[in-house]
């Protein structure tokens, strides 16, 4: 046989052949071709519906006089199989009545949050003087405030995520 | 009489051989979405995605490409080496044809394909994803609801781009010294052995 001939079908073969046995293999389900089940097993467990990211929810506040600092404990469910390695957070802590700023908000160390698990998250906000006259002057006589976490940042494995919508937390104790 | 060897095309072959081996563990080309949050790790040979450190998978379809480069590449390596050491024969000059240009596809379809996924990203997403570096991409906010999400995306080539390239270079030397090669001097030429000695004065 000519060798034209026999290299011109190894070169089809080699490139055909493949091509044809994934497309054979995957005739009942085109679709697996370009998605691989790994995909479709993380937009099922949350990352197909953002809202399954559910907010923090406040577990505990602790105001420590001494040291004029605000110790709010939040707690965060990983709802997809992956470890996320919380480096830092950030947010302006602000009075959810009218706004005003009252301290910045920072996680105190990194946290790792494994697949599916929920963790506690501890975050401090040290009040100024102006803070805490604030609270003397417009929330006289209050035992706790309600505040907004506006500008919540946090940096999850180098990827910076900033939301747009304030995290409210009620019931802040505020004793000056 | 010397018999005739294309030393060039010898060591194509063995590079390109040692290519496709080292290219189904080490990718050519790697790009990094935060510190391993997402990772795609790319080469005409293996192409596989890794999220969070999970175990790396693959797309079938990409799969398929992929194992027919490494067929086209192994024929390839294959049949220079068998031209290299016989050159002169008729059959020579078309094992070398079939078999120089493969090395040389794969890098030309590979930086292509790159340059091709890129500019595809930036035009369809906004996303700049940078070939060789670092750099701080931005995600378009009507893709994130609202939320701005900004990541650290590094991307690098890895050793075994250059061997495909050096692959690439010998199989076109391989074929640029053809003649020479048919004609028995590249041996003398680019591989000299020792000069004859003087005679002795006596």
């Amino acid at each position: 046989m000519n060798l034209g001939i026999v290299l011109t079908l190894i070169s089809v073969l080699c490139t055909a052949g493949p091509l044809a046995g994934a497309v054979i293999v995957y005739q009942n389900n085109p679709v697996g071709l370009v998605v691989p089940p790994e995909v479709n097993d993380l937009v099922g467990n949350g990352f197909g519906n953002m809202s399954n990211f559910g907010m923090p929810q406040l577990v505990s506040a602790v105001y420590d006089a001494s040291q004029h600092t605000e110790t709010l404990v939040l707690n965060f469910t990983n709802p997809v199989n992956m470890t996320f390695a919380l480096k830092s957070a950030y947010a302006e802590v602000r009075c959810h009545e009218d706004q005003v700023f009252l301290a910045n908000a920072t996680l105190t160390s990194p946290v790792s949050i494994g697949p599916c698990e929920t963790v506690n998250v501890t975050v401090v906000c040290a009040w100024t003087p102006q803070t805490e006259s604030y609270f003397q002057t417009a929330h006289a006589g209050a035992s706790t405030l309600n505040v907004d976490l506006t500008q919540l940042t946090i940096n999850v494995n180098d990827v910076t995520v900033t939301l747009s919508q304030p995290l409210e937390i009620s019931n802040i104790p505020i004793q000056v | 009489m010397q018999r005739a060897i294309n030393w060039f095309g010898l060591a194509a072959g063995i590079t390109t051989i040692l290519l496709i081996a080292v290219s189904l563990f080490v990718p050519w080309w790697i790009v990094q979405v935060g510190n391993g949050l997402f990772q795609i790790n790319t080469s005409p040979l293996n192409t596989n995605f890794s999220l969070g450190g999970s175990q790396p998978f693959a797309i079938p379809i990409i799969w398929a490409l992929n194992l027919a480069s490494i067929l086209t590449l192994a024929a390839g390596g294959i049949l220079m080496l068998a031209y290299s050491l016989v050159p002169a024969k008729p059959y020579g000059r078309k094992l070398l044809d079939f078999s120089y240009k493969k090395p040389l596809y794969a890098v030309v379809f590979f930086v292509v394909s790159l340059l091709t996924l890129i500019i595809v990203v930036r035009s369809a997403f906004g996303i700049d994803i940078p070939i060789i570096g670092a750099q701080t991409v931005q995600l378009p906010q009507s893709m994130t609801f609202g939320t701005t999400i900004t990541a650290l995306v590094t991307a690098n080539f890895a050793w075994p781009f250059w061997l495909a390239i050096a692959a690439a270079g010998l199989c076109v030397g391989a074929r640029l010294f053809h003649e020479r090669a048919i004609a028995g001097k590249q041996s003398s030429l680019y591989f000299p052995s020792a000069p004859p000695l003087p005679p002795s004065p006596n």
